[in-house]
Order: structure tokens, then sequence, then C-alpha cells
């Protein structure tokens, strides 16, 4: 009568649990990877409100009747004179009929779609404060 | 002939405790992130509204008489202007919200 080798009978039990933990262990890799996309996702799209926000405001505020500018910003909001960026900010403006009108659309350089447009418009005809 | 039984010993017990913390981890980790982007998308959407409100707002002050009021209203929220002797006295933004009272807060002392 012969009896199983218990090393053998452990090496195959931790060789299973070995590989068991494994894959447990890629799964959960794959959800910290989603969880930091959607972490980095709303980060971006917080940053292009204000990003679009200030480009509105400083628009509304100039002197400029008309035009159209680019800016470059890092992922933290700060401007980008090089390479490197990860958003854009595009205003295009002018004024028609009493009214300074425009759009801001913030790019991500990730991503073909604009990520952020926001509608810009004031009243500049009479001096109604 | 016997064979000897494979048994889950200590081993086997550690590593699913692991894996169950590691699991609980990354789905809160997870369902935080989720949470934090539909802020995100909710504060977009928000910030834009006000902004086409602003943008009716404008145009209706092009062509409103020197003493005019209006209230613009978009989903949910609403622009209250109001013009007097051709002066902008009122520019006020709001948005309809109800008191959730299913749960009994403190009120602070003094209640």
């Amino acid at each position: 009568m012969k009896k199983g080798n218990p090393i053998t009978a452990f090496y195959v039990e931790t060789l299973l649990l070995i590989l068991v933990f494994i894959g447990i262990i890629l799964a959960l890799t794959q959800v910290f990877g989603l969880s930091r996309n959607e972490s980095v996702q709303a980060k971006l799209l917080t940053n292009a409100v204000t990003l679009a926000q200030n480009a509105a405001d400083e628009v509304l505020a100039g002197e400029a009747v008309s035009g159209e500018s680019e800016r470059n910003f890092y992922e933290d909001m700060t401007p980008c004179e090089d390479r490197g960026y990860r958003l854009t900010v595009r205003t295009v403006w002018r004024e028609e009929d009493g009214l300074r009108q425009g759009t801001v659309t913030v790019l991500d350089s990730h991503r073909s779609e604009p990520i952020y447009t926001l509608p810009i418009c004031r009243y500049v005809g009479e001096a109604i404060p | 002939m016997n064979k000897a039984p494979i048994k889950l010993g200590p081993l086997a017990l550690l590593l699913t405790v692991i894996s169950i913390c590691l699991t609980t981890l990354a789905i809160l980790t997870f369902a935080t992130a989720r949470a934090d982007r539909r802020l995100a998308e909710k504060y977009a959407a928000t910030v834009q509204l006000r902004y086409e409100l602003d943008e009716d707002g404008q145009k209706w002050l092009r062509d409103a008489a020197d003493d005019d009021e209006i209230v613009l209203e978009k989903d949910g929220s609403t622009l209250t202007i109001r013009v007097e002797n051709g002066e902008v006295t009122a520019w006020r933004h709001e948005r309809a919200w109800e008191e959730d009272l299913d749960i009994d807060v403190w009120p602070g002392f003094g209640f």
C-alpha cells in the first residue's frame, strides 16, 4: 500500500494558491488602473472648467473687439510655452449688434474632441453698467 | 493505493484574507474615483448652464427698456435681471433646492 507523498501535495497546494492569488492581483490591478483613469479625467475636466472661465472673463473684460487666442497649459494649469502641454484653451470672439460674443473651447492633447466649451456674451452697446 | 489529500492550510487562509482586503480596497478606490468624475461633470454642466443663462440675459439686456425686469429659466436654474433708470440693479442666479429632511441633523446649541 503506497501512501501519497505529502510534500508533493504541499507543493501542488502552494502552487495552486499562488496561481489563484496572481490571477486576483492581475484583476485588481486593472481595477486600480481604471480608478486612476477616472480620477485623471475628473481632474482634467475641473481644470478645463476653471481655465475656460478665466479665458471667458479675460475676453469679456478686455478691450479687444474681436480676435482669436490659443494658450497651452500643463495638467496642473501652469502655462506652457513649449511642448509637453496637456490642455489647450482656444478663444474666439467678435462684436456684432452691440454684443461681444464668442466661444471658449478647451482641448485635451490626448483626445481629438474638445473636453469643454463655454459660450461667452456681453452687451457692449450702450452705457448700461 | 492512497493519495495524500490536498488540504487548505494557513497559507490559503492568509492569501484569502489578503485577497479580500485588496478587493475591498480596489472597489472603494474605483467608487471614489467614479464619484469624483461625476462631481466634476456636474460642476462643468452647472457652469455651462450659468454662462448660457448669462448669454440669454445679455441679449435681453440689449433690447431692454430703461425700466424692465425678466426672469430667464433653463434646466431648473433661473436668472433674474432688473433694470431701473437705465442701470442694472439685479443680476441674480438661482436654482431650486429642496431641503432633505430624511436625516435628523443636529441644529446646534440654543435650538
